[in-house]
């Protein structure tokens, strides 16, 4: 009987072939299974995800069953991938881990670039909130967003022209109003002398005075 | 003067399934009997006993004046839970469910919570007691035929425990509303019965029950007597909610109350060993079993909050009667085993969806618990459920685009012990025979042939196998088969598939002589589907221009095909059949329990071939059977 305790469902999810196995996992259980998944290799499936969360015992000939099945797998190209965080599990393949590509959780696995980085999150939001939305729907709201997005960076794109053509005016009559100062400066030194000789009037204490 | 004490519990209940507008009418009508009753009768006390459910379905104006009822403290509410549990039958998590689910809803519709529990047919476990007192149950009524047989004169209530906790039962006398007022008339000679002290008050509990699902005037007026007699007695006994005597007395004592059900509804015997003849039927361990399977799946996820509507519609499919086998409700009939077959399999494909699984899926579970494993195949389109223990049959096949299990039929005789399935009793699909040559459609629907081989009910050994064309389970025996006076070795492989995401059960069977001899057999593969247009003229059978009906009412055979097919119009199924060798085609009517072939909608059919093996040579025979589905079937169930 110890031989059927262990449940095991195999799932397709994209390209991965996932068995997930749950209750306890006996060394009477090790040539069967070792067989199933040799089966299931032989068919062609070169990327397995197993999933080990809800294996609640583990016997010491499940860890080197797997160890064979990573060896058999690689040397056809393929892989085994491992999902598990449990303390029995964890304990099991310790001696091991580092051979193996183990991962906490589904969502650790997974990767996809960008765009898997979307599908993950739409889901988990969608898992969160409830709420589920169409194809053309989001389109039509993605539209939107990217239309308002568009209007507001034309809106700052035409202040920032404006903003730039004002410095380069200010920056003008800053350089004109120095140039000015200089020149006013230089024609001052040249009438000094006559100042000093009294020939010119001070045109600007006679403005004062009146 | 002391005024013994009566408690009177109103419980309306329907046993089959009804249409909804016709139990929304007569959930109605009694609720305005029971309101004329109230303003009639002002110092009567009244416990109602309902699932949660119903507060649904009744009309709010209705129930805003039970509000007010209660608030002058003349009803006491009482539930069985969201719809009527079958407590040894469920999973803790999915009574628990099932409880607070209906205290909410009670919350909800009357502004209060119920203060008892009274499960329906009296289907008691000792175990649940934990989550009563959880769900903040304060007691519960029992019939008395629970109790042994010197305790049912005692007046009061008892307190009941198991495993450290407990919870006060009050042992009632539920009768029919005809017996009511005789009950109440003999009321003195009840109480005389009671031989504890005289000084103490004593209180006997009369559950009436009120009937839906028909004869709605005959139990208005019964309950109509029922509280006038009642009322004739106020001076010499009280009416009581049971929480005021609760209250105010001590109880009886400890009293053990077995696992049982009362399945007369009155007082005549507990029946403690029910689940024991439950299991000697065909499909009702199936249903509960898929029932636990989806609970469990249910229970492991996180956002529970988005599949309450699925956990409704389990509670539905955990009610009691739909177990009890009877002539007008339970799973021995085909339309409430549909029903049932049909709302799981909503659910599982919701479930699926929430998944995003594609493609097939195999799971190898202890699906039927049983200590053996259940290999289940499915995908978008069907799901196969493979006992390879016992002769690798299929044992369900659920057709998702119908919603519909075609191979749920029911097997005429019990179980000679109890178990789910018991082959070749139980009516299975791909159920293999190997036969002498000269057995015809007669012999083998009289079972008058010598069963050759040891592959009908004998354990197989299974491998897996999973492409992109589709998922496929092998099994293999290594059985033997009489020839003549001797017996030589015959190795059977059976592969039994599901193509991609479509309908279409492929299958091969690869026979194998392991000895010298020469072997010559019929072999024969058995198969039964159970459609709702069986044995109402729905059905026929058609092969190529050919066109075959009645075989649902008498035997029928066919010689030499490889393709025909079974046409059902009120289910709209078509099942086509297509096999790579002629086979001779049986048809013969399966009964039901009660031995009509009309009710039990279904049809065995058989397909028969001569195998002809060699010394160390193999013999092989494969096709496949694809569903599709026809226009113009039934309209969706409505009932509940």
């Amino acid at each position: 009987m110890k031989s059927e305790a262990l449940d095991i469902t195999i799932i397709s999810r994209g390209q991965r072939l996932w068995l997930n196995f749950s209750g306890p996992f006996n060394n009477e259980q090790a040539p069967g299974i070792k067989e199933k998944i040799s089966g299931l290799i032989e068919d062609g499936n070169r990327r397995l995800v197993v999933d080990l969360e809800g294996v609640t015992n583990i016997d010491d000939a499940i860890a080197p069953l797997f160890l064979f099945l990573v060896n058999l797998i690689r040397g056809k190209g393929g892989d085994i991938q491992f999902i598990f965080k449990n303390e029995v599990v964890s304990r099991a393949f310790s001696p091991y881990k580092n051979l193996f590509g183990i991962y906490p959780d589904a969502l650790a696995l997974q990767s996809g670039g960008f765009f898997g980085i979307l599908r993950r999150r739409r889901r988990a939001l969608s898992k969160k909130t409830g709420v589920r939305m169409s194809r053309p729907l989001a389109l039509v709201l993605l539209c939107a967003l990217a239309g308002w997005f568009l209007s507001l960076m034309f809106i700052i794109f035409l202040q920032s022209r404006r903003i730039h053509e004002q410095e380069t005016e200010v920056i003008g009559l800053t350089q004109w109003k120095q140039q000015a100062n200089v020149e006013i400066m230089n024609l001052r030194e040249r009438i000094r002398p006559l100042d000093q000789l009294g020939i010119l009037k001070d045109t600007a204490e006679t403005h004062e005075r009146k | 003067m002391k005024r013994n004490a009566i408690a009177l519990l109103i419980h309306p209940f329907k046993d089959s399934l009804l249409p909804r507008s016709v139990l929304v009418g007569r959930l109605n009508d009694f609720l305005k009997t029971l309101l004329e009753l109230g303003a009639s009768f002002q110092n009567i006390r009244l416990n109602v006993v309902l699932p949660g459910y119903f507060l649904e379905l009744f009309d709010p104006v209705l129930l805003l004046q039970m509000r007010e009822m209660h608030k002058r403290d003349q009803i006491e509410w009482l539930l069985t839970g969201y719809t009527e549990p079958f407590l040894s039958y469920s999973s803790p998590w999915l009574l628990s469910e099932n409880l607070k689910y209906g205290i909410n809803t009670f919350s909800e519709f009357t502004g209060t919570k119920p203060a008892g529990f009274a499960p329906g047919f009296s289907n008691w476990e000792p175990s649940a007691i934990d989550t009563l007192r959880a769900a903040g149950i304060h007691y519960a009524v029992l019939s008395k035929a629970l109790l042994p047989e010197h305790y049912r004169s005692y007046c009061g209530y008892w307190m009941t425990e198991h495993m450290g906790s407990s919870i006060a039962v009050f042992p009632a006398h539920v009768v029919r509303p005809t017996q009511a007022e005789s009950v109440l008339n003999s009321l003195d000679l009840l109480f005389g019965d009671d031989r504890q002290a005289p000084s103490a008050v004593k209180l006997l509990c009369v559950e009436l029950l009120y009937p839906l699902s028909n004869s709605a005037e005959e139990a208005s007026a019964g309950l109509q007597i029922a509280v006038r007699t009642l009322d004739k007695m106020l001076l010499t006994h009280q009416s009581m909610r049971c929480t005021e005597f609760f209250s105010s007395n001590f109880n009886l004592g400890l009293q053990y109350f077995p696992a049982g059900v009362v399945l007369n509804r009155d007082d005549a015997e507990a029946h403690p060993f029910f689940l024991n003849r439950l299991h000697t039927y065909d499909q009702a361990g199936i249903i509960q079993r898929k029932m636990m399977d989806i609970a469990d799946n249910i229970a492991a996820r996180k956002e529970a909050k988005h599949y309450d509507r699925m956990k409704k519609t389990l509670f539905f499919v955990q009610d009691v009667n739909r177990y009890i086998p009877s002539r007008s409700s339970g799973f021995t009939l085909f339309a409430e085993r549909n029903w049932c077959y049909e709302k799981m399999i909503d659910i599982e494909d919701g479930l699926l969806e929430k998944d995003d699984i594609k493609g097939g899926q195999i799971r190898i579970v202890d699906f039927l618990r049983n200590g053996n494993k259940t290999i289940i195949m499915s995908n978008e389109a069907m799901a196969l459920y493979i006992d390879y223990k016992n002769g690798g049959q299929v044992f369900e096949m659920d057709f998702k685009s119908r919603r519909c299990n075609i191979c749920g039929a029911i097997s005429p005789h019990p179980h000679a012990l109890p178990m789910i399935i018991e082959p070749p009793r139980s009516k299975t699909a791909f159920i293999d025979h190997c036969m002498p040559m000269e057995t015809g459609i007669d012999e083998f629907i009289n079972g008058g042939f010598a069963q050759w081989g040891d592959f009908v009910s004998s354990d197989f050994t299974y491998k897996i196998k999973k492409t992109a064309s589709g998922i496929k389970t092998v099994l293999n025996r290594n059985g033997s088969l009489v020839q003549g006076e001797k017996t030589g070795p015959l190795s059977m492989e059976k592969v039994l598939g599901l193509e991609k995401d479509l309908p279409v059960i492929t299958f091969v069977y690869q026979l194998s002589n392991r000895s010298l001899a020469s072997y010559a057999f019929k072999f024969a593969v058995e198969m039964t589907f159970a459609l709702s247009g069986i044995g109402t003229g729905k059905v026929r059978i058609s092969q190529g221009k050919n066109i075959y009906t009645d075989f649902d009412k008498r035997p029928f055979s066919m010689d030499g095909v490889t393709q025909w097919g079974l046409d059902d119009s009120d289910s709209g199924v078509r099942i086509a059949f297509s096999t790579q060798k002629p086979v001779d085609v049986w048809c013969f009517p399966v009964a039901a329990p009660d031995g009509s072939p009309e009710s039990s909608h279904a049809v065995s059919i058989v397909m028969a071939l001569p195998a002809a093996l060699e010394g160390s040579k193999s013999w092989s025979f494969m096709g496949n059977i694809t569903l599709k589905k026809l226009r113009g079937h039934r309209k969706p169930i409505d009932e509940i």
